[in-house]
């Protein structure tokens, strides 16, 4: 029996992730940037309660980490602004044009990796540095419509100063969740986006995203912990829709 | 019911195997996917699945566990880290298996066959169909020579690069991280024990071991450092990890005694152990006892001894990634330990009770051959002894035996416990002088939840006491020799003399 819901268990993944890849397939038909001439923005402010940070106990290199680090799960301002939520159109093939030449980096900072949470362009080339006098690595897994991980590349920064810049981890799109086999408790996560129409909130908990062509859209509002929700929106050229969100 | 369940599952899997058949098909050229799908259904879907994921019936015996090539990460590659291997990578994993885990090396199948296979896995996971998912592979020069100075500046480089966090400051797999690591399916993974350069899964030429660091070992914690340890400075880290093991395991079965004058010591220090033959036992899986350990953690034990009139000691150490006194353990017993319990390391010898009768049988005796089992328990630091009649018939040893002394050491990966045991007398002599005494032994892992049966073995080695004098023997040997040849040249001599003299 056991054999058999594990069979099925499988073929309803596979009817999930095909639903997904679907769904993730129909914006990866090349996105073309360019001059926005009738666009507005979408600002907005993702909030959350009843949420607390919490701490992961440090197991190695104490002496210079310390005892615990926040798992920055839930960075909450005083109003309920959560930072770190991803907020992006996932359909859209057309708009701004995608810097690619900017600087992406996630560095290795007192064990943990700074910044939790990021936005990188597909094709762009992705940096991982260590600043910290102990040994790290970055674990970099492409998530997967099943949630399971899977390796894209692991880079050794055993020294302070290391720097190693990659194409290859943002060659493919989606969720990246970023891993020190070091230091369990280390955690990333990356959008690699294949549009220019994705942003991070901020320590209050807003967003702003601009030039973004007139007409409706689905947001894509993604937190680490609280899942993906989605909410549409319809932009009218030279103004700002507003888009506040709570989980 | 399950049999009908699978059939309509077996479908799907059937149209996404055919899919990925014809794309690959047309990469691979020659190979012949379906001579290649029929092998592999017979040869290696015991352990890697029918379709390829990794769990074939064999598979959760196994650790490491087989890959599952859908995953389409692939440990021993020539390509940069994250990326697919080449179709010589898979050829060669294949032809030379992988050093101390389940993968036999397939080299009689024979390179069409191989070739078949290549073609055939790669079906499994579609990456492999899209040429822009397959990169060159790096390049591996040939080594420069090693040198005194080149294992010098490696060692440097080891512990620049903190290689020792994870496998141990003298390379034993013991680093701090080391019991914290895992697989990319979250399954705990060892360390490379760089002493024991034969184990390693990629293979142990130096060659080997460049590419390791190059490349890394994908889906476990070790990276690449190709890009933070330059190629001169990863030769030299070769050389060092090189220089710190032996060629080749040079498994004995016979553990040579050597005598001493004075008290045995129960310190593994103790000169006396210095100057005693070293014998290294391989250790496998206790696997026909129910509680078995398919993947025991302890793949080896180096067995010293030395003896006067009145006993004898042995030294018995191996490699463990972590020293566990916390806690307790038991020698016998099929059910696993309850999971909140805390194991400690563990190690037994085991000899037969009576000297020259039947050999017991090895799991623990017989009930017509018994054995006598001396366990230390690291969490107590002392041996007890029991006495066994079979697996399920071991009990401890009657008050009023022998007393057996043990004390253990763990440092740097390696636990070193004497045990040190009255050799007896008349009937109850246990180790006589040249004789090939019956030695086995265990070794329990508290870390890798080891206990009872649960435990890696030996099979039966011997025990043999060196004649203590040995060079004065041979030296009465020859003087008795020589005695015997001149008295007999002297025979000679008369007898000719003798006929000389009867002649004239």
């Amino acid at each position: 029996m056991r054999h058999i819901s594990t069979k099925l268990g499988r073929l309803a993944d596979l009817a999930a992730s095909m639903a997904v890849v679907l769904l993730i397939a129909t914006p990866a038909a090349a996105y073309t940037g360019g001059a926005v001439s009738n666009g507005g923005s979408i600002k907005g402010k993702i909030t959350v309660s009843g949420k607390q940070d919490e701490t992961k106990e440090v197991v190695k290199d104490k002496s210079f980490c310390g005892g615990s680090v926040p798992a920055e799960k839930f960075i909450v301002s005083g109003d309920g602004g959560l930072k770190n939520v991803i907020v992006r159109i996932d359909a859209i093939d057309s708009g701004k044009p995608i810097d690619k030449e900017g600087n992406f980096t996630v560095s290795n900072v007192k064990c943990r990796f700074d910044p939790h949470v990021m936005v990188a362009p597909k094709g762009a080339t992705m940096k991982v540095r260590n600043d910290d006098p102990v040994l790290h690595n970055s674990h970099f897994y492409l998530v997967q419509a099943d949630s399971s991980k899977k390796n894209v590349i692991n880079l050794a920064l055993p020294r302070q100063g290391v720097e190693i810049g990659k194409k290859k981890i943002l060659r493919k799109p989606g969720l990246l969740s970023v891993k020190c086999d070091a230091h369990d408790f280390m955690q990333a996560w990356i959008w690699v986006a294949e549009n220019p129409y994705a942003e991070v909130t901020d320590a209050s908990g807003s967003f702003n995203m601009s030039d973004v062509p007139a007409g409706s859209h689905t947001l894509t509002i993604w937190h680490e912990e609280l899942g993906e929700k989605t909410v549409d929106v319809t932009v009218e050229a030279g103004k700002a829709a507003n888009v506040d969100f709570s989980f | 019911m399950m049999r009908g369940a699978k059939g309509g599952i077996g479908i799907i899997e059937l149209l996404a195997i055919t899919a990925g058949s014809i794309v690959v098909g047309a990469a691979a050229g020659a190979a012949d996917l379906e001579a290649g799908r029929a092998l592999y259904d017979d040869k290696c879907a015991q352990c890697h699945g029918l379709s390829g994921e990794g769990d074939g019936v064999a598979a959760d015996a196994l650790d490491p566990r087989p890959r599952d090539f859908t995953s389409g990460s692939f440990k021993i590659r020539t390509t940069p880290s994250g990326e697919l291997p080449t179709d010589p990578d898979l050829a060669s994993i294949i032809e030379r298996g992988m050093p101390y885990t389940g993968m036999p090396a397939w080299d009689f199948l024979g390179d069409e066959a191989i070739a078949n296979l290549v073609a055939y896995i790669q079906t499994f996971n579609e990456d492999f169909a899209d040429p822009e998912m397959r990169v060159d592979p790096v390049e591996i020069p040939s080594p420069p020579a090693m040198t005194e100075e080149s294992v010098e500046k490696g060692r440097q480089v080891f512990v620049e690069n903190k290689c020792g966090e994870c496998h141990g400051d003298q390379g034993r797999g013991d680093g701090e991280s080391a019991p914290t690591l895992m697989t990319d399916a979250g399954i705990p993974i060892r360390p490379a024990d760089m002493t024991k350069r034969w184990t390693f899964r990629g293979g142990s030429s130096r060659s080997d071991i460049y590419r390791t660091f190059t490349t890394g070992l994908d889906g476990t914690p070790m990276p690449s450092y190709a890009d933070s340890i330059d190629e001169e400075q990863r030769w030299q880290l070769v050389d060092y990890v090189y220089s710190l093991s032996e060629d080749e395991p040079g498994y004995g079965s016979v553990v040579v005694a050597q005598p001493v004058e004075g008290p045995l010591s129960l310190d593994p220090g103790d000169g006396s152990f210095a100057n005693a033959p070293v014998t290294r036992f391989p250790m496998l899986g206790q696997v026909t006892d129910p509680g078995r350990a398919f993947a025991p953690a302890v793949n080896a034990v180096e067995v010293r001894a030395v003896y006067n009139d009145e006993e004898v000691a042995l030294l018995v150490s191996w490699h463990d990634i972590a020293g566990r006194r916390e806690g307790s353990n038991r020698p016998n017993g099929r059910d696993a330990a309850p999971a909140d319990a805390a194991l400690s390391d563990a190690v037994a010898v085991q000899l037969p009770s009576k000297h020259g009768g039947t050999k017991p049988y090895m799991f623990y005796g017989d009930p017509a051959n018994s054995v006598d089992l001396w366990f230390y328990e690291a969490g107590a630091n002392e041996a007890r002894v029991y006495l066994g009649r079979g697996e399920e018939n071991l009990a401890p040893a009657p008050a009023g035996g022998d007393e057996i002394r043990a004390k253990g050491v763990y440092e740097d990966g390696r636990w070193q416990v004497v045990f040190v045991a009255p050799r007896g007398s008349g009937d109850a002599q246990r180790v006589p002088q040249e004789t090939f005494v019956p030695i086995a032994f265990s070794v329990w892992s508290g870390l890798a939840r080891e206990s009872g049966n649960r435990r890696a073995i030996s099979s039966w080695y011997h025990l043999y006491l060196a004649p203590p004098d040995t060079g004065e023997a041979y030296k009465a040997a020859g003087m008795m020799g020589l005695g015997a040849l001149v008295a007999e040249l002297l025979v000679v001599a008369s007898v000719r003399r003798s006929q000389a003299g009867g002649q004239s």
